[in-house]
């Protein structure tokens, strides 16, 4: 296939396959509700901090945010 | 051998374009606001998911110390980027919080909004890098 060819086959891909791409993304566009302030802040809350993931499993959470400190100096 | 690539090259094509239209629409917003609405919406999401991902990669790591898999110092490898992502996960949900409260407030979605959730995301690769 030459190069002239190949531009042309693109060209129809691109004529066919651009209407048939938007109507792909219309037909399967998802309805969301928009994040509120409170769903934000939801997400914020809900987050489990290490520490707190470690005192749940019964870990001594302090030798580890020793370490982060020391890491982060170095 | 040459058409198995073009398939595959058309197939990841594909691929990237279905995923790039799956934007949800967002409801009772207008059009000139989709956009940020959209990225509210993605991030949200997205930083739960990571929180959620976290929490489980940690409780996956202290079982695997508890029942002797792991030494203490291999659970710390697991523990020390997991603070550092708290850190960053603060940061965003901050970032996110107030870019929500711009857009509430009636304010357009500017250049300084998106800059501000720029700034914020150049703060948490620096706190990612630490």
């Amino acid at each position: 296939m030459d190069f002239a060819a190949a531009l042309a086959l693109g060209e129809l891909v691109y004529k066919i396959g651009m209407p048939a791409y938007k109507a792909y993304c219309e037909t399967n566009k998802d309805n969301a509700d928009a994040f509120t302030k409170e769903a934000i802040q939801a997400v914020i809350d809900s987050h489990e901090t290490t520490e707190e993931t470690l005192e749940r499993l019964g870990v001594d959470s302090e030798e580890f945010i020793d370490l982060d400190s020391n890491d982060q100096l170095g | 051998m040459k058409s198995k690539f073009i398939a595959f090259v058309l197939i990841v094509a594909f691929a990237i374009m279905a995923a790039g239209c799956k934007q949800p629409h967002i409801n009772n917003v207008p059009e000139q606001n989709q956009e940020i609405e959209q990225f509210i919406h993605t991030a949200s999401i997205t930083l739960n998911a990571l929180s959620q991902q976290k929490t489980a990669i940690l409780e996956s790591a202290v079982m695997a110390k508890i029942n002797g898999k792991i030494t203490g110092e291999e659970l710390s490898k697991v523990v020390v980027p997991c603070i550092r992502f708290d850190h960053a996960f603060s940061h965003a949900g901050s970032i996110l919080l107030d870019l929500r409260k711009n857009v509430d407030s009636g304010l357009s979605p500017s250049t300084a909004s998106v800059e501000s959730a720029l700034d914020g995301l150049k703060k948490i690769l620096l706190e990612l890098e630490k």
